[in-house]
């Protein structure tokens, strides 16, 4: 069968314009998801996506990758890194984008009346984790978001990241594990909650 | 199996990514360890919760609008470039092409020309050069040459006459001084 993605792209290509928004549409929560947090919030997010997008359009008509998906998180990805390099480390804007994060999810959670202590232990938990997703090193979140946010396979995250299928799973594997030891106490509240 | 080995194989079978050696090998543990049951479990807990919780904030609405404005531009950029509109866009190349064929062209012709003259210089030179002299030459210009001929040979008739005419003047002449001196013919 084919993917949609597929399906859509080719409507695009063959000049139905609405078929763009539903493509954008499609990827819009895994793709911001991954960008977002993988610049922890910084160097406008808004504005990486936008440019991931226009670079899709500008190079559709040479796109001739199997993996829609791939190609667009492997753009996405490189775009994060070279924001990356050239931003400039003048202020810990890593703590500022935390607090930044907190204040919004505090605000979320009054707009949508979610008061009970038990919704906000469920929430916070969930926060926690993604705060220590933060201090993971950036090849080690970009395969954990990449899993997590986008549902990639690990064949199709070695190949973005340019490395083997077995060094793709052990940037996983320790991504886990740096999760568990910093989440430890959590992680057993976690398991409470869901089972 | 160590807790790394099956990680890795829980890891794989999430994505679909197992051999049928390795699926087996899985399921067997899954089945007969409860430990083994526990760790999967803890895992897909974590990721859950990564997956599950919202984000901040989500994507300005006005990025989806700008990306659909470029995304039509785009389109009607591609609809509007005609066959020849393609060809100005490639005019460097086009320029290039068109000066490459005139110059072979004219190399082919000089060539031609060289190796015409070529020929016609070595019959000119030895075989037969009176017949090419002629065949070179206009037929009018023998009319011509005539004609010159002609004009030439009047005007020596002319000057015979006028020699003529000088003669018999300086024999009255000398006539008249003898007579002149006593002297008579």
């Amino acid at each position: 069968m084919e993917e949609p993605e597929r399906e859509l792209l080719a409507r695009y290509r063959a000049g139905d314009a609405s078929a763009l928004g539903e493509l954008v549409e499609l990827f819009r929560r895994p793709l911001f998801g991954f960008i977002f947090r993988m610049t922890d919030g910084r160097d406008d997010p808004d504005d990486i996506f936008q440019e991931v997008w226009l670079r899709v359009i500008k190079h559709q008509a040479r796109y001739t990758h199997k993996n829609f998906k791939s190609w667009l998180f492997r753009i996405a990805q490189n775009l994060v890194i070279d924001r990356a390099r050239k931003q400039k480390p003048i202020v810990d804007l890593q703590s500022s984008a935390m607090r930044e994060e907190e204040n919004v999810f505090e605000t979320r959670i009054e707009d949508k009346g979610l008061t009970t202590p038990a919704q906000i232990d469920a929430k916070t938990l969930g926060e926690q984790i993604v705060a220590a997703v933060r201090t993971l090193p950036d090849d080690q979140r970009a395969v954990f978001l990449m899993r997590t946010e986008a549902d990639l396979p690990f064949k199709e995250i070695a190949k973005i990241q340019g490395t083997s299928i077995n060094t793709a799973l052990a940037r996983m594997q320790y991504a886990l594990a740096k999760l568990r030891d910093a989440l430890k106490s959590e992680y057993h509240e976690l398991q409470g909650t869901t089972s | 199996m160590s807790e790394e080995k099956l990680e890795r194989l829980l890891l794989l079978a999430q994505t679909g990514e197992l051999s049928d050696v390795q699926r087996k090998e899985l399921d067997t543990l899954l089945t007969q360890t409860e430990s083994a049951r526990a760790y999967r479990d803890d895992m897909e807990a974590m990721l859950s919760a990564v997956r599950d919780t919202p984000l901040p904030r989500d994507l300005d609405p006005m990025v989806m609008r700008r990306i659909e404005i470029q995304g039509r531009r785009a389109m009607n950029t591609r609809e509007r470039r005609s066959p020849v509109s393609i060809l100005l866009t490639w005019r460097p190349a086009l320029a290039s092409g068109i000066a490459a064929i005139a110059l072979l062209f004219l190399g082919i012709r000089f060539a031609q020309q060289n190796e015409g003259n070529a020929e016609s210089a070595g019959v000119t030179g030895a075989d037969q050069p009176v017949e090419r002299m002629e065949f070179a030459w206009d037929v009018e210009f023998d009319d011509e040459v005539e004609d010159l001929n002609d004009l030439l040979a009047l005007a020596e008739g002319d000057l015979d006459a006028s020699l003529d005419a000088v003669g018999d003047s300086e024999d009255e002449l000398l006539q008249e001084l003898l007579k002149l001196e006593g002297i008579n013919i």
